[in-house]
């Protein structure tokens, strides 16, 4: 058995860690909240482009339009979104597993990968994957620059067939407890459905087939910008959930080891009392 | 004096909402030129460029005014909604 001091010791650095993990936790709960009002403020917009996109799409019949037009998968481009820290519980690691999974069943088609976020870059590099694009995102939510410079990228780099298929993986936020590793396309454009009722003679200026083509860009930035931002929310959900379970666990630890502790302090003074009481024997023998 | 007419205007980012009241009338810069518009307009969409959005208030003698971003502009049951990236207004600086 160690002896008391090792396990005082011990004890005395699982409470730093549980102090460390209680911060986290408390910070990473505050963030949360923040990135919840964020992902909520980012909805009207959302829902406003998409309608947008509805009510030209309806107004333009027959529209052809090279980011409407599906091909042949041969080349995917996948936008992977990751954290730049860990401490997150399985947040990465699920995300990780998921374009593994994408990987080994699409082994016929050239995948190219595009990082946001450091975790998932440095996992991938290390296994040698093929890495088109990172960028880290700066502990924080990625600049709409950036997201709009890396969507007319894609834009370009789809219309020139140089991929036939844009995915996005990231983390869907359903619940603090519950993130969902989800593919979403983001190019070709999935067509919208048509609402008949909502059918309204617009005037555009100018055409509504120029005007479409300029909001493309703008729905698709939408589109990955809602996917990091709801990533953002996911990440801090699952660090808040896995830094909670870190400090009970510490807590555990801490108590299971002060009732080994107390046992060895008693072994130890029952002992030394022995001792004495024989000595006191033999000194009257 | 006759009651004006007004209509509802929203300008949203994709990050807030940034303004969502009851006014008179906009003047707003279409890709095709500046163009106004009051109350119970037909519906309208339009590409917006950069430049100035002035916006009259009920009760305001002078207009306000929002530097926008490129965006989107659409007219629907007399509720105006502006699409943009980036706005600035004159009292944030």
């Amino acid at each position: 058995m160690a002896s008391a001091k090792d396990i005082k010791k011990r004890i005395k650095g699982i409470k730093n860690i549980q102090q460390i993990t209680r911060a986290m936790e408390m910070v990473a709960g505050a963030k949360l909240r923040r990135a919840q009002v964020l992902a909520e403020s980012a909805k009207p917009y959302a829902e406003k482009i998409q309608s947008l996109m509805q009510n030209l799409g309806s107004s333009v019949s027959a529209f052809e339009h090279p980011l409407l037009t599906k091909r042949a998968e041969n080349n995917v481009a996948l936008i992977l979104v990751t954290s730049d820290r860990g401490l997150c519980g399985a947040y990465n690691t699920n995300l990780f597993k998921k374009v593994q999974a994408y990987f080994r069943e699409n082994q016929d088609k050239k995948i190219s990968l595009f990082c946001i976020g450091k975790k998932g870059n440095d996992f991938f590099k290390h296994r040698n994957y093929d890495i088109r694009y990172y960028s880290p995102s700066d502990n924080k939510i990625m600049t709409l620059d950036k997201v709009n410079e890396l969507v007319d990228k894609m834009i370009n780099e789809y219309t020139n067939t140089f991929f036939d298929k844009v995915l996005i993986v990231f983390s869907k936020f359903v619940s603090v407890m519950n993130q969902i590793p989800t593919e979403r396309p983001l190019l070709p454009v999935e067509k919208i459905e048509e609402k008949e009722d909502r059918r309204v003679d617009y005037i555009f200026e100018p055409g509504a087939q120029s005007l479409l083509e300029k909001l493309f860009p703008k729905y698709l930035e939408n589109q990955l910008y809602n996917a990091i931002v709801e990533s953002y929310a996911s990440e801090l959900a699952a660090r808040l959930v896995s830094m909670k379970n870190a400090t009970k666990s510490a807590g555990e630890m801490i108590d299971s080891l002060t009732l080994t502790y107390n046992k060895a302090r008693q072994a130890g003074i029952t002992k030394e009392i022995l001792e004495i009481i024989s000595g006191a024997e033999a000194l009257k023998g | 004096m006759a009651e004006e007419k007004t209509f509802k205007l929203e300008i949203i980012t994709p990050n807030e909402v940034v303004l969502s009241k009851d006014v008179l009338s906009i003047t707003a810069p279409g890709a095709e030129g500046s163009f106004g518009i009051l109350a119970n307009h037909a519906p309208f969409m339009t590409s917006l460029d950069k430049g100035e959005l002035k916006i009259k208030e009920p009760g305001q003698v002078n207009p306000l005014i929002i530097d926008i971003n490129k965006g989107f502009l659409e007219v629907l049951n007399n509720k105006v909604v502006v699409l943009v990236d980036k706005v600035k207004t004159e009292d944030q600086e």
